[in-house]
């Protein structure tokens, strides 16, 4: 398997499982003006092309033949726990504002889009440890935390 | 409309799906909460009025697509992003504050606007302060709707 593949891969079910978990908290959720609900992710997609003015360039370090050491692996499985439990805390943290669907809506199109960008743009193992934290936290806080 | 590269196509199939998303859980939000069948037509319409707009200029200016690069400064981008965030949230205040009426289509409008603006900054014009600036005006105007009113 290359790693290039496999990074492709876990982008994209990343995205689908944070779209598996809007879609979950958006269907327990009261409603909100049709016209908030409406205008709600058009701030992430700003934000998105923002970021990808400000990194013009593809940082793409992912070779097959390269052997990760200990302590490399370590401090990436330490990220990965890292990133898990920052989505799985803002999310529960936030608590009372993410009751109504528009705001529902508005966090989980901004965490969309940083994977997106993630995807897009930074192929690194760093970035992939991130990807594998998020992927997991959403999981994690669907089946525990709601 | 001619894209310049593989890029502009993923980040315009990208914006179409948060759309499209946008509009699945509008229907099913005005199925569950029984409002007017009234007001999303009028929603609709309000987002998509600037779009023939920024098809002609997209028209117009098809020639010149991706002609010009400017080099960007991330410092200078980011104080433009917060400045005019800033700014947006404070009349949005301001104009809260003056008057009582809940903000109605004309949100809309200018939402979707801002958006196209910046699309069609990104695909011809590329400038970088301009990008900024509409990428503050559009995160501001939601943030300050979403939390503020």
């Amino acid at each position: 398997m290359k790693r290039t593949r496999l990074f492709q891969l876990q982008g994209l079910l990343s995205i689908l499982l944070i779209l598996i978990a809007a879609a979950q908290m958006a269907l327990s959720s009261e409603g909100a003006p049709v016209l908030k609900v409406a205008i709600a992710p058009f701030g992430a997609v700003s934000l998105l092309l923002f970021a990808f003015f400000v990194y013009n360039r593809r940082v793409a370090k992912l070779d097959d033949e390269e052997d990760y050491s200990v302590k490399r692996i370590l401090a990436n499985l330490g990220l990965v726990a890292v990133s898990g439990a920052v989505i799985v805390g803002v999310i529960t943290l936030l608590g009372d504002l993410t009751s109504s669907l528009d705001r529902i809506v508005f966090i989980f199109a901004i965490i969309t889009a940083v994977v997106f960008f993630i995807y897009e743009k930074l192929r690194d193992f760093k970035s992939m440890a991130m990807l594998t934290g998020i992927g997991e936290g959403v999981v994690i806080l669907l089946i525990f935390f709601r | 409309m001619r894209f310049p590269d593989t890029k502009g196509t993923i980040l315009s199939g990208f914006a179409l799906g948060l759309i499209g998303l946008c509009f699945a859980l509008l229907l099913h939000e005005a199925v569950i909460t029984k409002q007017a069948w009234q007001v999303i037509p009028r929603v609709i319409a309000g987002l998509m009025a600037p779009v023939p707009l920024a098809i002609f200029i997209a028209f117009l200016f098809a020639k010149k697509a991706g002609t010009k690069t400017l080099e960007p400064s991330p410092v200078r981008m980011s104080l433009y992003l917060v400045a005019s965030l800033a700014l947006t949230i404070a009349a949005g205040l301001f104009l809260r504050d003056a008057s009582d009426t809940p903000p109605g289509t004309g949100a809309a409008i200018a939402e979707s606007s801002v958006f196209s603006a910046s699309l069609l900054n990104y695909l011809f014009l590329r400038s970088p302060l301009i990008a900024s600036a509409l990428s503050g005006i559009s995160i501001g105007l939601t943030v300050f709707l979403i939390f503020l009113t």
